[in-house]
């Protein structure tokens, strides 16, 4: 589908193209030809080059109906085939030689040049045939003008050097001398002639293209300044709003990671896992996704700064093997690490940054990589204090086209879209290494084969730390394998203290944790958390960051101050993921941090990098059964998400009593809405109904009816913003889905079922009911309330009544105290 | 806590008694209506029933007739003057019934249901207090009244519960009793948390309660703003039972 529409547009393109050309060229043709004129006539004038009169008007009509015929014939060039073309081409020159014979050669000569020259000139085929046709038909009209004795003046002159009064209507009459009258006329007359009118052409042609093409650069330039301007706007918005989104969504992340973790350790249920192992590999994508999303944006917001460290080469390198080495497995491909033994240990530079690069590079490089082997080769040149580090991935994979090389660094374009469907990626990749490399006066070279695969390299200069050679890579690698490859571990004495004000946080932890069998305290602040390590031990703390009254780094500074721990490590937790935080807190005297959402693996190396190794066992995990929660069996219904309303309220009668309130509720809030509505305008009125969509936003939620809710929230959005036009759009909206709503909860709930007839309502009831509300006793007055609601009344108290249950619902208390004194009478 | 079930006619009488004595018990007033009285015993059985005599004409003897009848096995002690005392002599011969003197000073009442339901109490070192655990009591203010009702239900028959609408009738409730704790919902109309909570802390008696916060508003600058005004704690709306439960836990005991 693709391709064909893609032809045919290409075709119209086309085809408006010749249209365009040969419009131009037809115009310029008539410019020409009309200087011709005016040059001719003075010089006719000015006696130099003497035409007849008659030969300059018969001239001139002809060849502007010939114009306005070549108009319509440019037309048709690109309208209609070939054959048609040639037909046209033909039929003009046989009118043409008529005319030209008739009247004069010498105006034909004039005009059929530049014209022929213009209609065909972007088709070399055509071209030829018609300097052919052209040829042929100025010899004929010369021939037969000259046979028939219609040449001027000038040409007699030309060919014959003699002249005679030929005949009555004042005609020249040519005596032949010249034995080779029409050979010399070709030599002397048409040729000069012809090259004239090219080169005449020919510079006209230039001038105008020049003139034209100048004032079409101004008008780009202006124009390209404005979209340019325009468009750096635009990126610089949508840059500010991905960092500030991306950080929204790394919060929910840390729970759908844990919970998932979670599912993943504790149920046994192969199908469970493979959907739980499959929204975990999903998640790690999103978080690499807005990982990547989140630096791009911050790159060109110009929030991202290289914040340089010391760092240790090998171990950087070490992280980067074990992180790709598992994805090459994946793909059965060899991963090779061609590392200069002899070069410096330790250097001073972003080691995230590097990192950054090399992963991505190589992450290309393994995706696009089907057979074969990746190799990531770094050399050094060292000079004093500096050293020059070059690192090169090389690849045996699909490779770049030569043209396509350049399209690299462009965000989001992924090459080869076609092809490569199926690799997963955002396209920015390559344009943050690109990024990350100039923000380290760096670039990236790329030497691509089609077809047989690629090389990535590049320099970077960093600081020398310690110059001791970094040894044998694959050595030293095979060598930490044995200790970091424990990650199946138990640890049953270690006490570990999380400290955490949010409660899902701390479960998170714990039930990542709970395969190791640790001990785990909770702290839900500061305070209970400098009470828990007065008390007791611990092995070691995580502490949150931001916490309410005591956040994390004051918590810190007063267990140094009280001296409750020395020696325990203590790692922050935080979902503040910027490099110049991780600085913050390695200075306030963390020993680490750990940042949301927890990656288990990330936990697991913490515990095993800072427990003391003493209690630290191998994991000998026998099953564990544990009890799920019983399911409570909800109704369905439509629009309303019971389980979430569950959440909140817990109990499963509690939902039905809530719902049966909402549902009274309702009409009346329709009601109000609808008062409110009506006079909308005024400053008061637009209070009342924020208000009241404000509540209506958080109960229908506490219901389960989340699209309500959601409705809601974009009435009191726009109230609060006074935005009436968008009041009066979504109002609509929101009473058509609360009908609908009320319509659906109706067949959940039980219908009132028939009540006793009551001709009043009991005197002694309103009086417990007044004395519960003027104590604000709201206990007493919902259950007289409740009592009165045991009867039916007639219609008019009812109505009172009904008034009442609502106000009181509402803790309208005035309200609610006026009414009964209205039912009593 | 002992349940009290108070029957009388709404009088000055009444109010002084019911006053003084949820001090003490969990008092549960009703009228002189005998059918709203079934009700109401059906509902939650007492320990004890007092009932208050004055201002009790012939109309009520009934009443006192079916609680000799049917309630024999919980306590009945009768308090105040009858206007019409005559009508009443009658039902008073061998009952359960706990007949105080018509001049019996509050601290005698009391001390007479201390007897009856056999508290071990000292009048003198007023430990009458002390030896009660008194429910705690808990304020809810937000302005969505099914907000406040959802809370209500998850926390009635655990704590006292009392509900305001606004930062001003909250007030008004503090002024009458100060809580143990409260619970503010951060964005309302009119007067916000932030302003409630200010008002509050104003308060002299009422400045060390601790305030939790509830907020709809997920971001994070909303969340600062919150914390600087250091409350004791902030729940995100919907908060679950489990969690305001867990709340209630940490800082009540």
């Amino acid at each position: 589908m693709g391709t064909v529409k893609e032809s045919r547009d290409d075709i119209a393109v086309y085809i408006e193209d010749r249209e365009y050309m040969a419009n131009q060229y037809v115009m310029k043709c008539f410019f020409i030809t009309m200087v011709f004129y005016v040059v001719s006539f003075i010089l006719n004038q000015l006696e130099i080059f003497i035409v007849d009169k008659q030969v300059m008007t018969s001239g001139f009509f002809p060849s502007l109906i010939i114009y306005v015929i070549m108009l319509i014939g440019s037309k048709m060039v690109s309208l209609s085939n070939e054959k048609v073309k040639f037909f046209i081409l033909f039929a003009v020159m046989v009118v043409y030689t008529i005319m030209g014979i008739t009247i004069t050669y010498h105006v034909v000569l004039a005009s059929v040049l530049p014209f022929l020259y213009a209609t065909l000139y972007s088709s070399k085929k055509l071209m030829r045939y018609v300097y052919i046709l052209t040829i042929i038909s100025t010899i004929c009209i010369v021939y037969g003008g000259f046979y028939w004795g219609l040449c001027d003046a000038n040409m007699a002159l030309l060919t014959t050097g003699r002249l005679q009064e030929h005949s009555l209507n004042g005609q020249f009459l040519l005596t032949t001398v010249n034995p080779n009258p029409i050979y010399s006329l070709f030599i002397f007359y048409v040729v000069p002639r012809c090259l004239i009118y090219f080169a005449f052409v020919f510079v006209c042609n230039n001038i105008i293209r020049i003139v034209s093409g100048s004032i079409e650069k101004v008008k780009l330039t202006a124009e390209l300044e404005r979209a340019k301007t325009e468009a750096e706007t635009a990126n610089q918005a949508k840059s500010k709003f991905l960092a500030r989104m991306s950080h929204e969504i790394r919060t929910p992340i840390n729970a759908i990671f844990g919970m998932n973790e979670m599912i993943l350790r504790e149920s046994k249920e192969p199908a469970i896992r493979k959907y739980a192992s499959d929204a975990k590999d999903s998640s790690e994508i999103l978080l690499s996704i807005i990982n990547e999303i989140l630096d791009s944006s911050k790159i060109e917001s110009g929030m991202m700064e290289l914040v340089p460290v010391n760092y240790k080469l090998g171990s950087l390198l070490n992280d980067i093997y074990n992180m790709m080495n598992v994805r090459a497995k994946e793909k059965k491909l060899e991963l090779i690490f061609d590392i200069d033994p002899g070069m410096p240990k330790q250097y001073y530079g972003d080691d995230k940054r590097i990192r950054q690069i090399l992963i991505n590079l190589l992450n290309n490089a393994i995706k696009y990589t089907n057979r074969g082997k990746v190799t990531l080769k770094i050399t050094c040149d060292v000079e004093g204090e500096i050293a020059t580090l070059h690192f090169a991935v090389e690849d045996t994979g699909i490779g770049i086209k030569q043209e396509d090389i350049g399209k690299l660094y462009e965000e989001f374009k992924r090459i080869d879209s076609g092809r490569n469907r199926n690799v997963e990626g955002t396209g920015l990749g390559m344009s943050i290494v690109q990024q990350f490399l100039k923000m380290m006066n760096s670039e990236l070279h790329i030497e691509s084969e089609y077809e047989k695969g690629s090389v990535f390299s590049f320099d970077i200069e960093q600081k020398i730390v310690d110059k001791k050679p970094l040894g044998d890579f694959h050595k030293r690698y095979i060598q930490s394998v044995d200790t970091e490859f424990k990650t199946s571990f138990i640890a049953p004495e270690a006490k570990v203290l999380v400290v955490d004000d949010v409660e899902m946080n701390r479960t998170v932890f714990k039930a990542l944790l709970k395969k190791t069998r640790m001990q785990i305290l909770e702290a839900g602040g500061g305070k209970e958390c400098l009470d828990m390590l007065k008390e007791q031990k611990v092995d070691i703390v995580f502490l949150d960051h931001m916490m309410p009254e005591m956040d994390g780094i004051e918590t810190k500074h007063r267990i140094k101050e009280l001296q409750l721990c020395e020696g325990v490590p203590i790692i922050m937790l935080t979902a503040n993921a910027l490099a110049e935080d991780r600085e913050m807190y390695l200075q306030e005297g963390f020993d680490d941090f750990l940042s949301k959402p927890i990656l288990v693996n990330k936990l697991d190396e913490m515990m095993l990098k800072y427990l003391p190794k003493t209690l630290i066992m191998e994991a000998d995990y026998p099953e564990e059964e544990e009890e799920l929660p019983e399911v409570v069996e909800l109704p369905e219904l439509e629009e309303f998400d019971f389980g979430y309303a569950l959440s909140i309220l817990q109990k499963e009668e509690l939902l039905y009593k809530f719902l049966e309130d909402f549902h009274h509720s309702m009409n009346s809030i329709m009601q109000r809405l609808e008062m409110y509505y009506a006079s909308i305008e005024k400053s008061e009125s637009l209070q009342e109904y924020r208000t009241e969509v404000h509540s209506l936003k958080s109960t229908s939620a506490t219901v389960g009816a989340l699209l309500l809710s959601k409705v809601a929230r974009l009435l009191e959005v726009a109230a609060l913003e006074q935005d009436i036009q968008k009041i009066r759009t979504l109002h609509p909206v929101l009473l058509e889905e609360m009908m609908k709503h009320k319509e659906r909860i109706e067949t959940v709930i039980q219908q009132e079922e028939e009540k006793p007839f009551a001709e009043k309502v009991e005197a002694a009831y309103l009086d417990m009911l007044k004395l519960g509300l003027r104590n604000e006793d709201y206990a007493t007055a919902d259950f007289m309330c409740a009592e009165i609601q045991k009867y039916r009344y007639p219609k008019q108290i009812q109505e009172k009544v009904n008034e009442l249950v609502e106000s009181i619902f509402r803790l309208e208390t005035e309200e609610a105290l006026h009414i009964i004194e209205e039912i009593r009478g | 806590m002992r349940r009290v079930f108070l029957i009388g006619k709404f009088n000055e009488v009444f109010e002084e008694v019911n006053h003084y004595l949820s001090e003490y018990f969990n008092v549960q007033v009703c009228v002189d209506n005998l059918d709203l009285i079934k009700g109401m015993l059906k509902l939650n059985r007492p320990d004890l029933i007092v009932v208050n005599l004055t201002d009790f004409t012939g109309l009520q003897v009934g009443i006192l007739e079916e609680l000799k009848k049917e309630y024999t096995d919980i306590p009945v002690m009768c308090t105040g003057a009858a206007a019409e005392p005559a009508e009443f002599v009658n039902i008073f011969r061998d009952t359960h019934f706990h007949v105080l003197d018509v001049f019996a000073t509050h601290e005698q009442i009391l001390e007479s249901i201390y007897e009856v339901l056999h508290i071990d109490y000292d009048v003198d070192s007023g430990v009458f207090r002390k030896a009660m655990s008194k429910r705690k009591n808990v304020l809810l203010i937000d302005d969505s009244p099914l907000q406040l009702r959802t809370m209500n239900e998850m926390l009635k028959g655990k704590y006292d519960v009392q509900m305001a609408t606004s930062g001003v009738k909250a007030l008004a409730l503090i002024g009458q009793r100060v809580p143990d704790i409260i619970f503010l919902d951060y964005d309302m109309p009119v007067c916000d948390g932030r302003m409630t909570l200010q008002m509050i802390r104003e308060i002299e008696e009422a400045k060390d309660v601790p305030v939790i916060f509830l907020t709809g508003v997920k971001d994070r600058a909303h969340i600062q703003a919150v914390l600087e005004l250091h409350p004791a704690g902030y729940l995100l709306k919907p908060a679950s039972a489990r969690m305001i439960h867990a709340t209630l836990q940490k800082h009540l005991y």
